[in-house]
């Protein structure tokens, strides 16, 4: 009897686990339902009967980053479109190349899997200290969605230079210091820096630190003295003493009004984005692909998509097709030639 | 008579030596740069594993009631087959799934460590592998079951 | 402000938004205690479900899941020995001991009023200064952090067990095993052998799943078939007629340790690169330091259990403080914390405490709430939770595994993640086995990185700035981390003469 009671207190431990999950699941409406396989009809698929059962989309980022909110956002969206389940499913590591190769080798190419993509699978290739074997054509570019170009910001108090051109002017003569999330041609705010140096003779140090928010700590901390960062990463700039000057884009953000872009400086005419897209491995049938790119097509016309999207910063822009490869390798093109790669 | 031998320490020792060694090798490709901290943690570890060795060698002077008591297989036997049990576990992960394969290594693993009730190991069993599935596989949506084929059913 | 508070209250007072508090506070205590699930899981998994909440429910939840994650850590940690958060492996260390000796209640009563009081100590200070003490966390930077972690280090060698040149060869495998995956500063990926896996290092949670909760397992297997009785304490006698704190005279003696560490735990969660699992080592070494009985530490302090429990905890309250002030997470779990406030609209920084005041404070006074909560729950609970430990462990250790499987598979959802656990667990029997301690391994990958990173980037700074010698005087916090390393790696030097002279002085007399 005595041993009975023991068992169940050491199960107890577990199952309270459950109890507190059940008061937690009427508030379980996110984005990731369950899996119910619909009516699936098994044998070939072709185009014309697909989807039948869950789609899973892969997102290289942990949980809660804004790459998996958009994720999040699109399953949604995409469900009504499809008629079918959608679940996020994330595999961080490795800067989201452990995400890939899972899509590119171990995965069937029957169209029920597909991932986010954004520049780092662009230049993974071309990165001199870790190259990658998968090059931007071995997927199967389906959509891009989200844009979010490049931002210098200085900080409110700043004396030295108050605007893009002046800043450049001071650099040239005196030595500058900023923090980028890794220091090579993967990283958009390396190669604002790398530019900088290349086309105008500016001088700067740069920081390599874990993320983003690395560089803004250190950025307004006064260690280092200019941001270089995204649109998205500096939407709460006013309120934290600092200001972005200048936005390299080919037009001005919806988000930052005031920021003049880089061609109105007259200072240069330099474009810089980090983009984020979605892609399947290459051997999935046409028509699904076809199908599919249909899907994101109308989910990113999805006015809630786009309300929480904006919600969040995202500058949304669509690409297909050539379009979107056009796009990509014309951003790889100006960054190979800033860092002296070949292609 | 005094039975005198070398101390296991001694070759703990020139295992480290190995693995330094190892760690070396491992990183003499890098720029400096990159090198720098993993060859002075390695240098450090020479110096501790050299160390190691001088004690051992030490207590080897000993008498063997001095050294204490040396490992023997004994002490490693059943220890090793947990962890190989364990390791299997795992890897029928690949083959059948989480469920099932729990379901399985909780039953052979409790009766290796000489647990004799068996209402009390299948209760705990059935108790576990409900749980899981539907804490883990419904609502938390961790992706316990897409490895395997049996773990597709459940 | 205290009208914010009040407000804040309000808000609070609502059916959705208490059993959030309730159930968030419960969840993070059981996936705090199971081993092989730790707090960056169990939030990592919480915030899909909280994208559907109210803001305040969600983030009451989230915050509170964080803090009982850490503390419900140590109860395993205590009565197993299988610790499931990196911020619990040094409570660890001496309430196992306890534990074994038949104390394991009074080690738990003490490291829930620990917890209780580290994380209600800094939700209050959250509460009243957090703008100020954002502003404090800006101070630090990359020369800070790399003093704090070798701060940390110093504890190494009082970490080592009986041997202190083999505690220092684990302490400094970790710290090469930590530098394993692509180097941060020139992107070249070391000693990864060309496994993708391991680009991103070894992620530390796996490998103490595995050097404790696998080894332990093992251990016992041996244990079972050796005569023992099979379960952690021998004797059941002793369990039934312990209390659930220790007599008052002995709890007396660790309120100031309660105390300090509540200040210093909130202050090295403030620091943007170090979270709880910093946090609880360094307290663990200022509580041996300031102890009037540092013999007694690793071999079951009361002592020892309260320092590290006050520090994780008081550090979870303080790594919110910057993510709400400023956008800066400080640790892992304030990383994932961070995307659960913004998809609730909730930007972090000055607007926090003007237009979204209410939301704020709500939140903290739920953290408050939650920490409380917390101390209530464990208090009354622990005199059964400790029955564990009698638990034969036939029983327990299977279940031991199969948790520790799932726990370590769902943080990333990565196979890899268990082969890590898998091999630290055979490598944690092997080194306990050869007299080396696995403390001190767990020590050095948690700080490797901090360390290094943050010396490089200190010196390319530095030489930007015009050499390291005039940055590092123009730093007052970095001077004053720097004496505190001086000072504890020849406190025992000089205590050893200070009690010389006491003694030739009373003899004298």
């Amino acid at each position: 009897m005595k041993k009975l009671i023991r068992m169940l207190l050491s199960a107890a431990m577990v199952l309270s686990l459950a109890a507190c999950g059940t008061n937690t699941t009427p508030s379980n409406s996110g984005g990731a339902a369950s899996g119910t396989p619909g009516n699936s009809s098994a044998g070939a698929q072709t185009g014309s009967d697909w989807p039948t059962k869950t789609i899973t989309l892969l997102c290289g980022y942990s949980a809660g980053g804004s790459s998996d909110l958009g994720c999040r956002y699109l399953a949604e969206a995409l469900k009504e479109d499809l008629g079918v389940p959608v679940i996020v499913e994330n595999v961080p590591g490795s800067g989201s190349w452990l995400a890939w190769n899972q899509l590119l080798q171990n995965t069937d190419p029957d169209g029920y899997t597909f991932a986010l993509v954004n520049l780092s699978a662009l230049f993974g290739h071309y990165d001199e200290t870790n190259p990658r074997e998968t090059t931007i054509d071995d997927f199967e570019l389906l959509a891009n969605h989200v844009m979010d170009y490049q931002v210098l910001a200085i900080r409110s108090n700043e004396t030295r230079f108050s605007d893009y051109a002046s800043l450049v002017e001071y650099a040239k003569t005196n030595p500058l210091v900023l923090a980028s999330a890794t220091s090579s041609i993967t990283s958009g705010d390396a190669t604002v820096a790398k530019m900088l140096e290349q086309d105008h003779g500016c001088q700067l140090t740069v920081i390599p630190v874990d993320g983003a928010s690395d560089a803004t700590t250190m950025f307004l901390a006064g260690e280092t003295d200019i941001l270089s960062a995204n649109v998205g990463d500096v939407m709460d700039a006013e309120d934290n003493g600092y200001k972005p000057i200048v936005i390299f884009a080919p037009e001005r953000s919806e988000y930052l009004p005031d920021v003049p872009t880089s061609k109105e400086t007259g200072v240069d005419e330099y474009v810089s984005f980090s983009a984020r897209g979605y892609a399947y491995m290459p051997g999935v049938d046409p028509a699904i692909v076809a199908r599919m790119q249909e899907a994101l097509t109308k989910a990113f016309e999805n006015e809630d998509y786009q309300k929480n999207m904006s919600a969040m910063g995202a500058q949304l822009e669509l690409y297909t097709g050539d379009e979107y490869k056009q796009l990509l390798n014309d951003q790889l093109d100006t960054r190979l030639r800033l860092w002296g790669v070949s292609k | 008579m005094e039975k005198k031998r070398i101390h296991q320490d001694v070759f703990v020792g020139f295992f480290c030596l190995a693995l330094c060694l190892l760690i070396y090798v491992l990183n003499n490709g890098l720029p400096a740069d990159a090198a720098m901290m993993p060859k002075l943690l390695d240098g450090l570890l020479v110096v501790l594993s050299v160390l190691i060795i001088y004690h051992g060698l030490r207590k080897s002077r000993l008498s063997a009631e001095g050294q204490g008591k040396s490992l023997t297989w004994d002490d490693w036997k059943i220890p090793v087959i947990t962890w190989g049990l364990v390791v299997v576990y795992v890897g029928l992960f690949y083959l059948i799934g989480y469920l099932p394969a729990t379901g399985i290594m909780l039953v052979l693993l409790m009766r290796f460590m000489k647990r004799t009730s068996w209402p009390v190991i299948l209760g705990i069993d059935v108790v576990y592998l409900l749980i899981m599935y539907f804490v883990f596989a419904k609502m938390l949506n961790v992706n316990i079951d897409n490895l395997g084929a049996l773990g597709r059913l459940l | 402000m205290l009208a914010n508070i009040m407000v804040g209250f309000q808000s609070l007072l609502s059916i959705d938004v208490l059993i959030a508090l309730v159930a968030g506070t419960a969840g993070g205590m059981v996936i705090g205690a199971l081993p092989g699930f730790s707090a960056a899981m169990g939030v990592s998994l919480l915030i899909p479900i909280t994208y559907g909440m109210s803001p305040i429910a969600a983030l009451t939840m989230l915050t509170a899941m964080y803090t009982s994650a850490i503390y419900g850590g140590s109860i395993t940690a205590i009565l197993c020995h299988t610790p499931g958060t990196p911020a619990s492996a040094a409570t660890a260390i001496d309430g196992y001991q306890l534990t074994k000796q038949g104390r394991g209640m009074e080690a738990m009563g003490v490291a829930t009023l620990g917890s209780a009081v580290g994380g209600t100590v800094s939700a209050i200070a959250m509460l009243l200064i957090a703008p100020a003490l954002g502003a404090f966390s800006l101070k630090f930077s990359v020369l800070e952090y790399f003093l704090l972690s070798v701060f940390g280090l110093t504890v190494i060698a009082s970490l080592a067990g009986d041997s202190v040149i083999k505690g220092l060869f684990s302490g400094v495998l970790g710290l090469v095993l930590g530098c394993i995956g692509l180097d941060a500063i020139t992107g070249y990926p070391r000693m990864t052998l060309g496994v993708i896996q391991l680009e991103d290092g070894i992620n530390f949670v796996p490998a103490l799943i595995g050097l404790f909760s696998i080894s332990q397992v093992m251990t016992l297997a041996y244990d079972v078939y050796h005569g023992k009785k099979g379960s952690v304490i021998e004797d059941e006698e002793n369990l039934k007629h312990s209390r659930a704190l220790p007599p008052f005279s002995e709890l007396k003696t660790l309120f100031p340790t309660m105390a300090r560490c509540s200040i210093v735990g909130t202050v090295v969660g403030i620091v943007p690169a170090a979270g709880a699992g910093v946090s609880s080592w360094i307290c663990y070494s200022m509580g041996k330091r300031f102890s009037k009985h540092p013999e007694k530490f690793g071999h079951g302090a009361l002592e020892g259990v309260a320092s590290c429990e006050t520090g994780n905890n008081a550090a979870t309250g303080g790594a919110l403080i910057p993510l709400i002030t400023l956008g800066l997470p400080g640790s892992t779990v304030a990383a994932i914390l961070l995307g659960g406030m913004m998809i609730h609209g909730l930007t972090p920084g000055a607007a926090m405490f003007t237009k979204n005041a209410s939301t704020t404070y709500a939140i903290m006074i739920g953290f408050m709430l939650a920490n409380i909560l917390m101390g209530m729950i464990g208090l009354f609970a622990a005199r059964y939770i400790a029955r564990v430990s009698s638990v034969p462990m036939g029983y327990l250790g299977p279940v031991i595994v199969a948790l520790c499987c799932i726990g370590t598979f769902a943080i990333r959802n990565n196979m890899f993640d268990v082969g890590v656990m898998l091999v630290f667990g055979l490598l944690g029997f092997v080194l306990k086995k050869f007299g080396f301690s696995a403390p001190p391994m767990i020590l050095g990958m948690v700080l490797s990185e901090i360390c290094e990173n943050n010396w490089r980037r200190a010196v390319i700074l530095a030489n930007a700035k015009g050499g390291m010698l005039s940055y590092f005087l123009g730093r007052p916090i970095a001077i004053v981390l720097a004496l505190l390393i001086v000072a504890s790696l020849f406190s025992p030097v000089l205590m050893n003469f200070v009690n010389k002279k006491a003694h030739a002085i009373e003899k004298q007399q």
